[in-house]
């Protein structure tokens, strides 16, 4: 775990913004994109959805 | 998702980004849109990977344990009909709040259906920018 947490949900494990960075996801078109660029230019708000349903 | 659609200038107004992840077929990216009205960018990972790397919670329990239950019968009183679910069932969602210099500000891992953060505690944790973290002192 990284020391740069600020804040967490009280009983959350941290993720490493490294990792999460490091991966890759697909847009609309089925394009790769790194998370880490999401990061680049503004603060991200990631928020992760259960299902597109 | 309905809860942040009507706040994304609140998030724009503090320099941030709003980025949906989810883990359907990039096809269903639309639907999603049709359905939630959200037209901010939206990615997704049918691999589920980064949702592993974020450490967000994988089980049946938190699937299908009671407190979803609960949750799914509060939404069909209120009206609210989940459609055909579109990405792994078994996956839950949550939230991280990622600083330009790779500072996580906020974290939040959903432990049942319904388990969602608040709009108000991700726009909390961006204004807590630039404040020495607890840890490294």
């Amino acid at each position: 775990m990284d020391n740069e947490t600020l804040l967490r949900s009280p009983t959350v494990s941290v993720a490493s913004s490294r990792e999460v960075g490091a991966m890759t996801v697909l847009n609309g078109a089925g394009e790769p994109v790194e998370v880490a660029s999401l990061w680049t230019e503004v603060d991200a708000v990631l928020v992760f959805v259960r299902h597109f349903g | 998702m309905v809860q942040l659609q009507p706040r994304v200038r609140e998030f724009e107004a503090k320099g941030a980004g709003l980025f949906v992840i989810g883990s359907g077929l990039p096809q269903y990216i639309e639907g999603f849109r049709d359905t939630t009205g959200y037209t901010g960018p939206v990615y997704t990972d049918p691999s589920l990977k980064v949702f592993e790397k974020a450490q967000l919670v994988r089980s049946v329990r938190a699937t299908f344990g009671l407190r979803s239950v609960l949750h799914g019968l509060e939404n069909l009183k209120k009206g609210h009909r989940q459609g055909k679910a579109q990405g792994d069932m078994l996956q839950q969602g949550g939230a991280l709040v990622i600083a330009q210099d790779g500072t996580v500000l906020f974290a939040h891992q959903s432990n049942a259906g319904g388990d969602n953060v608040s709009p108000t505690a991700l726009l909390s944790a961006l204004e807590r920018r630039g404040m020495a973290p607890p840890d490294s002192q």
